[in-house]
């Protein structure tokens, strides 16, 4: 970068509003190229727009706390959207009470599959103690995840990337996925979505249709409900 | 803080095991589902 650039962004960086800006056009501009490429899963908008900021922040050398001093107002409404989840789950209510011995037994087997699969894997492949403690709620929310990693005795900053990763990996591959094993049911499409990828995959899930959404939303929050439980129970049997 | 020596020590079993599971996962979910819900009468299969 020129003297004149980089005297222009020391002063952008010193800006809260400058990571919000930025944050809201690399979403913007990633979300245009995913449409314009006719909703291409591996142009997931969410993926693009991390790699735009990671690699801006990188080039500039701008530290993370002052990002986020800034982009802040964006995780405030991380809050709001979670509720908002609700609205299509109040307006799918019926169907959700139809499907509720399907959605309780594919939660406690789906829920075990994405801890114990992990864990398995991992263990497999030579990972250590502390890989495999972080990895094993990777398919829950961050928040709770990084809680159950802490209880468990492993890494929950590792976890908090997995957890991202594995968001990122589930809404990206979801429909590829699905279509291979002929799931034609939107319950069971937004529902495996939302537990094995969480927030980001219920944006992808509420971008196929509402029914899926709703769904997606609902598998989130019991997934974090039943990991909670479930994991320490295993941890205590297992080690 | 973000481990990154971790991330990059053991990059291939976490990496497998992140794909391995999500599509494992993914896959798991959403038959249970759609085989427990589906309507009475109609054929389990594909």
């Amino acid at each position: 970068m020129t003297d004149g650039m980089q005297q222009i962004w020391v002063y952008l960086a010193a800006k809260p509003l400058t990571g919000l800006t930025l944050t809201l056009i690399a979403y913007q501009a990633a979300l245009w190229l995913h449409r314009k490429a006719g909703g291409a899963a591996l142009l997931n908008p969410v993926l693009l727009a991390v790699c735009v900021l990671v690699g801006l922040l990188y080039v500039t050398g701008t530290d993370y706390p002052t990002y986020f001093g800034g982009a802040q107002f964006v995780h405030f409404l991380l809050g709001p959207a979670t509720v908002a989840l609700a609205v299509p789950l109040y307006r799918q209510f019926a169907l959700v009470r139809r499907s509720a011995l399907a959605l309780g037994s594919a939660l406690i087997i789906g829920s075990l599959t994405a801890a114990g699969s992990a864990v398995a894997i991992g263990w497999a492949l030579g990972a250590s103690k502390q890989t495999l403690l972080s990895l094993a709620p990777k398919s829950v929310t961050a928040p709770i995840a990084m809680g159950i990693t802490e209880t468990l005795g492993g890494l929950p900053s590792l976890t908090a990337v997995l957890v991202i990763l594995t968001g990122i990996l589930g809404a990206t591959l979801a429909t590829w996925i699905l279509g291979l094993v002929r799931i034609r049911d939107q319950r069971a499409a937004g529902f495996a979505i939302g537990l094995a990828s969480h927030g980001i995959g219920t944006a992808r899930a509420l971008q196929m249709n509402e029914v899926a959404g709703a769904f997606s939303g609902l598998a989130m929050g019991l997934n974090g409900l039943a990991t909670a439980i479930l994991l320490p129970l295993l941890y205590r049997l297992f080690f | 803080m973000v481990h990154l020596p971790l991330l990059a020590d053991q990059a291939g079993p976490i990496a497998a095991a992140l794909v391995g599971s999500t599509v494992l996962t993914i896959i798991v979910t959403a038959l249970i589902v759609q085989w427990l819900a589906r309507p009475a009468g109609e054929d389990p299969a594909p």
